[in-house]
């Protein structure tokens, strides 16, 4: 046997077993999940930027349902979104050079707004990519807080490899709008500030209702759920039309789908993040979905009794609390939370959804 | 039968006036009972009024949708306190509007037995939410030619002396001005906060004075309201140096505080307006950033664009207490030019705020987005609407609106 060769043998199979360990280690390695601590040092830097929103009751809501309900209304949050809180937190976050460089995302939604008006108030420079056909008033605000809009054909250029291309030639720092360690610890602060409000009362939760697109909210809002209220359960909630973590909780992997047709425009993405789906799996205690027409009973009731305007996508929360109330799924007079996640929707659209 | 002198002294002698001391002893009292209201701003608004700032308080999210709860609830507790048999035997009140549902509200919450008196013709989604809370609701039916208001308040006056019910005023009344007075005393230390950041809960020695509202601009229909929020301020920086002004706002053909203010003296919708009339000769309302003339002769012909949508804001004169505290505090008063101002308002506070207001709960943002604060600071018309460095307060006072017709 040619010695040579024999020994060529045994180094390549070395390599290839010394590469494949590698390969897994930088997998788990590029896990690195926010924990409760992130959220923490989020609500440090947050302090007297964010709102500190209120918490609000329905003694209506209440009498109809049998719980006591507590509602984080993050629609009075700072640019309309809860998104404010994570889109600060992660640009603060960012080392001198990564400021200097900009900021870069992809959003037509809140967390373009977020983005831009934490950016300007860092006096960062800050460029959305936006679809040309973006809603004409989601542009006005996210401009008018000083960011630089990049139009693009949404049906003839892909969005990533725009944003790859200006990543080289601009060298800035891509911020997603939810796969992100301290986007998510940032998102996690509303519910962290929730558990703080209600416990002045001697309160706590039994359930958190909280929506779901990629996750950002519901995994940050688990992380505080899980340290101060171990008992709490934490559920999520889709609309019908999009349930990709509805079936990724169940499968136990990643599940994508195609763009969703539904009036909560906050959560039509095809998919959860890797990061949120790892904090998902473990402490959320599951996912339920609501129909178009839940969404906007609650719009009705969140305008009519309680004098808010919430965004379909907002309603979410309510929805699915008000759905397993009906299912008898919720014992009478549980604590439960629900989250607004935002209350930005054209005018002329909340009328037309009220009036449908 | 002490009880008995006490409430035969009750009726024959005045009741103390309002006071300072009042409102803030209503504080105290109110705390954890009713919601302690946001503050909301609008980064993207200030910049595009001039980049001044402009603070929200949104009383349309207290408890019954308005204001008025505080105010209420404030005079229950004191009856109860004060005169415990009136408590138990019950309280009424004329109202078709926030006042109803606010006292029927409070009434239920504290067990009080309460009647109030509306009209036949008050929309019903405002009665029904009337019996709603508890209360019981009498109708009244006003004969053709009748002013239905005065019918349904002479009902309540009857129910009153024939069940021994303690009459209750939506806003000439001592106690009711103290609990609306909690909303300035929130809003002042709300935005100490806001404007100071960590340092505005104690002054230092040697720093600068604590920065507060400038102007804190409130609709106005009886003048409750502005009152108790005029002995608020006295209460938290001194009668003799206060530093924030108050202002109020009225609906066009309704602004007698306006008028009364120009004059010096209290005058009523009846002493300032003639009978309705159609004339198309009629002049044009004017911008509501002219003062009224202080030599105004009276009667002069009503507006042709009279406020249809501020249901809320139609008192018929300023009262008597409250013109008592108003009178000699307020520095301005003025009338938004027309409707169309209050329903761009309501989407300017939907679009910046994400708040359901009724037309009269917007009526004070509307007077600031017309230029009411150019006016004020002596601003030529091309100057910003809220110049850099000002701060001014708005109560957005109730969201009691129908959704369709809001729609």
């Amino acid at each position: 046997m040619p010695t040579q060769q024999a020994w060529g043998k045994k180094v390549t199979c070395l390599l290839k077993s010394y590469f494949t360990i590698i390969i897994m280690v930088s997998l788990t390695e590029a896990l690195d999940l926010p924990t409760y601590k992130d959220v923490e040092a989020a609500s440090v830097i947050l302090r007297d930027v964010a709102n500190r929103t209120p918490v609000q009751t329905s003694r209506f809501l209440d009498g109809e349902l049998g719980v006591k309900v507590f509602i984080k209304c993050e629609n009075f949050q700072r640019m309309g979104a809860f998104k404010f809180r994570g889109g600060f937190n992660a640009l603060s976050n960012l080392t001198p050079e990564e400021r200097a460089a900009g900021v870069l995302t992809y959003s037509s939604g809140n967390h373009a707004q977020a983005i831009a008006l934490s950016a300007k108030i860092l006096g960062m420079k800050a460029t959305i990519i936006m679809p040309e056909d973006a809603p004409k008033l989601k542009v006005q605000a996210t401009m008018g807080y000083g960011g630089n809009v990049l139009f693009y054909d949404r049906y003839k250029e892909d969005r990533d490899e725009v944003a790859s291309a200006l990543k080289e030639k601009t060298g800035g720092v891509l911020v997603p709008p939810y796969d992100h360690k301290h986007v998510i610890a940032g998102q996690g602060t509303s519910g962290k500030e929730l558990f703080e409000e209600i416990a002045e009362f001697g309160e706590t939760l039994d359930y958190l209702f909280v929506c779901v697109g990629g996750g950002g909210l519901i995994s940050g809002c688990a992380l505080a759920a899980d340290h101060l209220a171990p008992g709490c359960k934490v559920i999520g909630v889709e609309p019908e039309a999009g349930n990709d973590a509805q079936q990724s909780m169940e499968r136990g992997e990643i599940v994508h789908i195609d763009t969703p047709k539904t009036i909560a425009d906050g959560a039509q993405t095809q998919h959860l993040g890797k990061l949120t789906f790892g904090i998902m799996k473990e402490k959320v205690h599951k996912i339920i979905t609501v129909t178009d027409e839940e969404l906007v009973s609650c719009m009705k009731f969140f305008g009519e009794r309680m004098k808010m305007v919430v965004e379909p996508t907002g309603c979410l929360g309510l929805a699915g609390l008000k759905k397993l109330v009906r299912n008898g799924d919720i014992p009478a007079n549980s604590r439960c939370g629900v989250i607004i996640s935002g209350g930005n929707v054209d005018m002329s659209r909340y009328c037309e959804l009220l009036l449908s | 039968q002490l009880e008995t002198i006490r409430t035969l002294n009750t009726y024959m002698m005045k009741p103390p006036p309002p006071t300072a001391a009042g409102v803030l002893s209503a504080a105290s009292l109110l705390a954890g009972r009713v919601v302690h209201t946001p503050i909301l701003e609008s980064t993207l608004l200030n910049s595009k009024l001039g980049g001044g700032r402009l603070l929200i308080k949104a009383e349309s999210l207290q408890t019954t949708g308005s204001f008025k709860y505080r105010g209420a609830l404030h005079r229950l507790l004191k009856l109860r306190e004060e005169v415990p048999s009136s408590a138990k035997r019950g309280v009424v009140a004329f109202s078709s509007g926030n006042f109803g549902q606010a006292l029927a509200a409070a009434a239920t919450t504290l067990g009080i037995k309460c009647v109030i008196v509306s009209p036949h013709d008050a929309p019903s989604i405002k009665l029904d939410r009337i019996a709603a809370y508890g209360a019981d609701l009498r109708i009244s039916t006003a004969p053709h030619g009748t002013n239905r208001e005065a019918v349904a308040s002479a009902m309540a006056k009857q129910f009153s002396e024939d069940e021994g019910l303690t009459l209750l005023h939506p806003f000439d009344d001592a106690h009711v001005i103290h609990g609306q007075g909690t909303i300035g005393v929130e809003f002042l230390q709300q935005a100490c906060d806001t404007l100071n950041g960590n340092e505005g809960s104690g002054q230092k020695k040697g720093k600068p004075p604590l920065r507060t509202i400038d102007s804190i601009v409130v609709p106005c229909g009886g003048g409750g309201m502005v009152a108790g929020i005029n002995l608020a301020v006295d209460a938290l920086q001194g009668e003799n140096s206060r530093m924030t002004s108050v202002m109020t706002v009225e609906p066009t053909g309704y602004d007698d505080h306006s008028r009364s203010f120009a004059a010096s003296h209290r005058l009523s919708l009846a002493e300032i307006y003639t009978a309705d009339n159609d004339d198309d000769n009629m002049p044009p309302s004017s911008h509501s950033s002219v003062s009224v003339s202080k030599t105004e002769k009276y009667p002069i012909s009503p507006p042709k664009s009279k406020s249809k949508a501020c249901d809320a804001l139609m008192a018929a004169a300023p009262g008597q207490i409250t013109w008592s505290v108003n009178g000699p505090r307020l520095s301005g008063a003025v009338a938004v030019k027309d409707d169309d101002s209050v329903y761009n308002a309501m989407k300017v506070a939907f679009d910046y705020y994400r708040l359901v207001l009724e037309p009269s709960g917007a009526l004070g943002l509307a007077a600031v987005l017309d230029g009411l604060e150019k006016s004020v600071s002596g601003n030529s018309d091309d100057g910003p609407v809220l110049p850099p460095g000002r701060v001014v307060g708005v109560i957005a006072c109730g969201g009691n609106t129908d959704l369709d017709t809001y729609a």
